[in-house]
């Protein structure tokens, strides 16, 4: 397992696709500090958090064009045909690329994490406290988890599709989800959720959204891991 | 000589279309076999199930001795091959797609990376990407990375496609080196009667998921040699008075009233004369070649391509 996944981050180091990390996770905390620095706005810690909103309207897209572009780019460049005539086993080398995704989801997190408590110590005008900090890692951290979740079934799509393009336009069509997590369609009330789910205000059972992306990751990753491993490989496919 | 590759009533049905119909292929160590076959005949199915692309409907595989299961990956370790186009990542450079490769077959010695550039003559292009290089570079990256590993059996599907005369030449070449200098046992899949004559020391024709004949190289021989043929009334006779009168050995009767004789062809008068001094009615006496094409356009009721 180590070296295909050793190989699998070799080639996303030698991508461009790996710049959608910084961009992914600074287009909000910077579109953000821009606007506020224009506005004169001196937004408390709490409003500041709730930034989060651009982060999670982009991510869905963004992770499924890495997820696409991991899985299914192997069969655009016709190299599956290499990948699959390894000695190792079929599921070895998707198990590798589900953890790669994995990776970059947590690294983006991590930077929109790192770039708004950064960029909020320049605009917010009151210090920042533990709890503030803590809920900043937390909302993150929820936003990483949920579409973990949903990279089996981002892979699904790409394994089937044998194109990033249909993972990408199932990413578009996933902008809202997290009003399954939120209940709501009101895109604010999907971040209060996930700023409440993160100790901010008055607490929320996160436990019906977790069982619900749970059991959807379960359910693809198995799907997934079948398709990848029993189906043949055809010329051109 | 013992068998490195086999297959066993291999079998592939698409939708009740047998791709592959119960070939049994053979291929011993030391080998240059070559799959010829029409577009479309089962040569890539085949090769795809051998390397695991493809589940076989039935029949079996055995590799190096052992039967194949599809989970049990580790002979791969001991194959090198390039099916089809040769696939790499465009954004990496030859180099670089080689070294993904060596990493992934464990070869702890970076030398081989550049070895196998060398062998194929792309020391020169190797950072160059994959996306910039001409297709017969491709293609000969494709060979170096079935060949990095140091594998006992390359696998090469249709590996001269979309090449120029010289790039076909090279190839060419490049094969026929690694067989004598490495003693690398090469199955070449190929559409191109010509160039598997080239090149291969055993043939095995498959037209229509079925493999018709497997030839060696002394059956490839004797299917490119001069013969002289007569036309008689008296087959029986004819070999009687040519073998007792005329001392002829190499002879075979092809079909009733049709001899033909594959030694001295100087002496056809000599040899026509005593048939007809004995009585022998010799309606026509021809000096001919039979080729491989001939033969296969008489297997495959076809046209080959050159």
């Amino acid at each position: 397992m180590n070296k295909v996944l050793a190989a699998e981050l070799y080639k996303l180091k030698h991508s461009m696709i790996l710049w959608l990390i910084p961009i992914g996770a600074l287009l909000s905390p910077v579109t953000h500090t821009v606007s506020a620095l224009i506005s004169g706005a001196s937004p408390t810690w709490e409003e500041w958090a709730s930034h989060l909103i651009l982060f999670v309207l982009l991510t869905p897209i963004l992770f499924s064009i890495m997820t696409g572009y991991v899985i299914a780019r192997e069969y655009q460049h016709n190299t599956i045909n290499n990948v699959l005539t390894y000695p190792y086993a079929r599921l070895t080398f998707l198990i590798a690329k589900i953890i790669v995704v994995m990776m970059t989801i947590v690294a983006t997190c991590l930077l929109s994490f790192g770039g708004s408590v950064l960029f909020g110590l320049w605009v917010v005008q009151e210090g920042l406290t533990t709890h503030d900090f803590l809920i900043s890692l937390f909302s993150h951290a929820i936003v990483a988890a949920l579409y973990i979740l949903l990279i089996p079934l981002w892979a699904f799509i790409s394994i089937v599709g044998k194109s990033n393009i249909p993972a990408v336009i199932v990413g578009l069509a996933m902008i809202p989800a997290p009003f399954i997590i939120g209940g709501s369609g009101n895109f604010n009330r999907v971040v209060q959720f996930i700023l409440r789910a993160a100790g901010m205000g008055k607490p929320v059972n996160i436990w019906p959204s977790l069982i619900i992306l749970g059991s959807l990751f379960l359910i693809f990753l198995l799907i997934s891991s079948l398709v990848y491993t029993k189906s043949d490989v055809h010329s051109g496919s | 000589m013992a068998y490195i590759l086999t297959t066993k009533e291999l079998t592939k049905a698409f939708k009740g279309h047998l791709a592959v119909d119960h070939i049994n292929l053979h291929v011993k160590q030391g080998d240059i076999y070559g799959f010829l076959g029409k577009n479309g005949a089962g040569k890539t199915t085949t090769i795809r199930m051998l390397m695991g692309l493809i589940k076989p409907t039935a029949g079996n595989i055995e590799m190096f001795g052992e039967k194949l299961s599809r989970n049990d990956k580790r002979h791969f370790e001991r194959i090198g091959a390039m099916i089809e186009t040769p696939g790499f990542y465009p954004n990496l450079s030859a180099y670089e797609n080689l070294e993904l490769h060596r990493r992934l077959m464990g070869m702890s010695d970076r030398k081989v990376t550049d070895e196998s550039l060398e062998i194929v003559g792309l020391m020169d292009v190797k950072e160059r990407k994959f996306g910039k290089l001409s297709l017969g570079m491709k293609q000969r990256l494709g060979i170096a990375r079935a060949l990095l590993h140091h594998p006992e059996i390359l696998i090469l599907d249709e590996p001269t496609n979309g090449l120029d005369p010289t790039g076909i030449k090279e190839i060419r070449q490049l094969i026929l080196d690694l067989a004598r200098e490495r003693h690398i046992t090469i199955m070449i899949s190929s559409h191109i009667l010509s160039e598997i004559q080239q090149l291969a020391n055993q043939i095995g024709i498959i037209h229509k998921g079925k493999l018709l004949v497997e030839l060696s190289l002394d059956d490839i021989t004797e299917k490119n040699r001069h013969y002289m043929e007569f036309k008689v009334d008296n087959e029986q006779k004819s070999a009687f008075i040519l073998e007792e009168v005329c001392g002829i050995r190499n002879y075979r009767i092809t079909e009733p009233g049709c001899i033909r004789v594959y030694e001295q062809l100087k002496n056809s008068g000599r040899f026509n004369r005593e048939l007809v001094q004995a009585g022998v009615e010799v309606k026509e006496l021809s000096i001919q070649k039979e080729t491989l094409e001939d033969y296969f356009l008489k297997l495959t009721g076809g046209e080959s391509r050159e």
